[in-house]
């Protein structure tokens, strides 16, 4: 039940209630008047939205193309799918058992285009079979006209006009409907006459390319699965050869035998269609995968892919310049070690245009090769401390380096020091960082202890609150 | 490639120790420093390229990965493959990371260069294996150790790949037993006055530990623009000014 207009009100109610004449927007006193023996519970209207999602997912090892349908429904589109699962009827009896197992009442239908199938899931009589051959709609004539999912206005004028069956309608021209009714009216009936399609809005993006494997018996060990991937990697990278197109991205779902699943993602740095290195890209997610949940079923995925067409192999051996991997060598081993080190862990330096140290350097994804432009000239430190280091300095006069300064607990004499080189930045480039970028004084010092260390004084002499100093980077 | 000594009875074991090293694994390649006069006083007359080096320095300082870039740097010079630099996340002598005008200014091309950082010590290791197997010129692991094991691998991937692989041990964590071929500790040395506005760099470079060599020491100036080091004893025909004030 819910609550609605200051009273609880049934949200839902099951057969047995529904036979002794219980619906939903009775109010609970009144239903507990009819029924005494009446049990009820709060409608948790979150709760179901996230489990219909989630049975949503479980759903796409039957189908690549799974949407919502409303609070309670799903559509799934099964084209190129049912031969996977021994044709339509038997892909719809088995998903009907997996769900029944579940705990779940089940009503499904298997019919031409999205409109019809929602129509004879939810209206067919009982004892017709669920699913509908192509070019059948004789039986969809039959359905009433609830079944052509219509506003309430427009189905309580029908009910007034007394037409109650869907050839009713079609028995009517085309034009007095849409006067009376709008060219929803119409569009519905095309609809469900697979006249023209209505859409399914998928949860996930449909991939690119997918291959199922469903196995016979389920498998634990990952070198079984290893086997598994190897046979649908070998399917999948004869598709992409033959159509000149490699990987970059791929997704593989594991469905387990309780209903749960996992998916495991490998990305390239150039599109591949080599089975082994694939393969090589899935064996550490492999092995730290939930396996011993038992799996019934592997779905591969294409997330993403670019043309690659087919090389020919160089036979002159001085042809790489100066030796050293080629770049499919090179592709292939940074693969391998973002795989294994995480995503973000291999990079590239580039320069990117601030002034102000710490942003003057951005990170790649590796590898854009093109030579680097770095402004020349001033002394910069080989290494920059992720955030600036405060350290306690004594400055002669205030414009001057300093001549001793403490860091990290020492205290080091400063031998010769350059600057100040001043580096400031817009006012609204404080904004960005939350923090207020004050005016910099950096200086090139070299301690008696032989470091060399990049030193500023943040904030000129004089300032409120007064400047203070901090050491930024490490020369060599 | 010919044999870099022969015996003499002048001073047999050193003669026969290099000899040995030189005969049991050939360095078809090796990295000249750019001085000749620097190369002359290893055994290989220059750095053997398709081995595992070791170079330590003050904790706190940039100097022992500065000499580091400088032989990448070097190494670069030769062609266009890329190098890999690799370091832990969490780096144990919180130098921070490479900065890119900071290693322009040393003559490293960043454009060739491949910057990896791994969690642990032992996926860091791994990945400098793969890299050398794969046969990149160079690699540099920063903040990793490797005790006698790990060293063993890096040598023979190096061998097997060609590159030059080079560690900078965590200072607090320098193994005293290593694989490496050569050990070396780079301290900093007072530049001069008037260098102290340019980018150059002065070392001192001790090699502690080298197979079939001697410990020896070096006063260096390295050149970022011709990307050559250089005996400051040749470019001394000055004396030393005194430390400034």
């Amino acid at each position: 039940m819910a609550s609605s207009g200051g009273a609880l009100r049934l949200a839902a109610v099951d057969p047995a209630a529904a036979a002794e004449g219980l619906e939903p927007g009775l109010t609970l006193a009144d239903a507990r008047a009819r029924l005494p023996g009446l049990r009820s519970a709060p409608a948790e209207p979150e709760a179901d939205a996230a489990a219909l999602a989630a049975l949503a997912d479980r759903l796409q090892l039957y189908s690549p193309l799974v949407g919502l349908d409303g609070e309670d429904g799903l559509l799934l589109d099964s084209t190129g799918c049912d031969h996977l699962f021994g044709g339509e009827t038997a892909l719809l009896e088995r998903l009907c058992r997996r769900l029944g197992a579940g705990g779940l009442a089940v009503r499904a239908a298997l019919a031409d285009g999205a409109a019809a199938a929602w129509a004879w899931a939810r209206w067919r009589p009982d004892g017709a079979p669920p699913v509908l051959a192509p070019g059948e709609t004789a039986p969809l004539t039959t359905l009433p006209v609830e079944a052509l999912r219509l506003p309430a206005a427009s189905l309580s004028l029908l009910r007034r006009l007394g037409l109650r069956r869907v050839d009713e309608l079609l028995a009517l021209p085309p034009r007095t409907l849409t006067a009376r009714f709008g060219p929803q009216l119409c569009n519905r009936l095309d609809q469900l006459l697979g006249r023209t399609q209505a859409p399914i809005v998928p949860r996930r993006p449909p991939p690119e390319r997918r291959v199922v494997l469903s196995l016979a018996e389920p498998l634990s060990e990952v070198e079984a699965l290893r086997t598994a991937l190897s046979h649908l990697l070998e399917r999948l990278c004869g598709e992409l050869d033959a159509a000149g197109e490699g990987a970059r991205a791929l997704r593989l779902v594991l469905h387990f035998l309780d209903e749960g699943q996992q998916s495991l993602s490998a990305g390239t740095v150039r599109p591949s269609r080599s089975p082994a290195h694939l393969l090589q890209l899935f064996g550490p997610p492999l092995e730290a995968a939930e396996t011993d949940r038992g799996v019934e079923a592997l779905v591969l995925e294409v997330e993403a892919s670019e043309r690659d067409p087919p090389r020919q192999i160089g036979f002159d051996p001085g042809e790489r310049a100066g030796g050293g991997p080629d770049e499919r060598t090179l592709a292939e081993l940074l693969d391998r070690l973002q795989v294994r080190l995480g995503p973000g862990s291999v990079r590239q330096i580039a320069p990117f245009d601030d002034h102000r140290p710490e942003r003057a350097v951005r990170p790649l994804a590796a590898p854009v090769l093109a030579p680097a432009d770095w402004p020349d000239g001033l002394p910069r430190p080989l290494t920059l401390l992720p955030e600036p280091e405060a350290i306690e300095a004594v400055a002669p006069v205030p414009d001057d380096p300093p001549l001793l300064f403490r860091w990290r607990g020492r205290l080091r004499r400063v031998r010769q020091a350059l600057g100040p080189e001043r580096i400031s930045a817009g006012w609204w480039q404080a904004f960005e960082s939350g923090r207020p970028f004050r005016l910099r004084d950096y200086y090139r010092v070299e301690a008696e202890d032989g470091g060399r260390y990049w030193l500023f004084r943040e904030g000129a002499v004089g300032d409120e609150p007064p400047p203070r100093w901090f050491l930024h980077g490490l020369f060599g | 490639m010919s044999s870099p000594k022969t015996l003499s009875p002048g001073n047999p074991p050193t003669a026969l120790r290099a000899a040995l090293a030189a005969a049991e694994t050939p360095v078809a390649d090796r990295l000249s420093f750019g001085s000749a006069a620097l190369d002359a006083t290893l055994p290989w007359g220059g750095l053997p390229a398709a081995r595992l080096h070791e170079i330590a320095g003050a904790a706190e300082q940039g100097v022992a990965l500065a000499f580091a870039v400088a032989l990448l740097a070097r190494r670069a010079a030769d062609g266009a493959p890329p190098l890999l630099w690799g370091r832990l996340r969490r780096d144990p002598d919180r130098r921070g990371r490479p900065y890119g005008p900071g290693l322009a200014a040393l003559g490293l091309p960043t454009a060739r260069l491949i910057l990896v950082e791994a969690r642990r010590p032992t996926d860091l290791l791994w990945a400098l294996e793969e890299a050398l197997r794969a046969g990149l010129p160079a690699v540099l692991g920063e903040g990793v150790a490797a005790d006698l094991t790990a060293g063993r691998r890096l040598q023979l991937a190096a061998e097997r790949g060609g590159g030059l692989a080079l560690l900078v041990p965590p200072a607090a964590d320098r193994p005293s037993v290593s694989a490496a071929t050569t050990r070396w500790r780079v301290d900093a040395l007072p530049l001069e006055n008037d260098e102290f506005d340019g980018p150059a760099v002065r070392w001192r470079l001790s090699l502690e530990r080298c197979r079939g060599g001697r410990p020896a020491q070096w006063d260096v100036v390295w050149d970022h623009a011709t990307r050559s080091f250089a005996l400051a004893a040749e470019l001394a025909d000055r004396p030393l000014a005194a430390a400034a004030g």
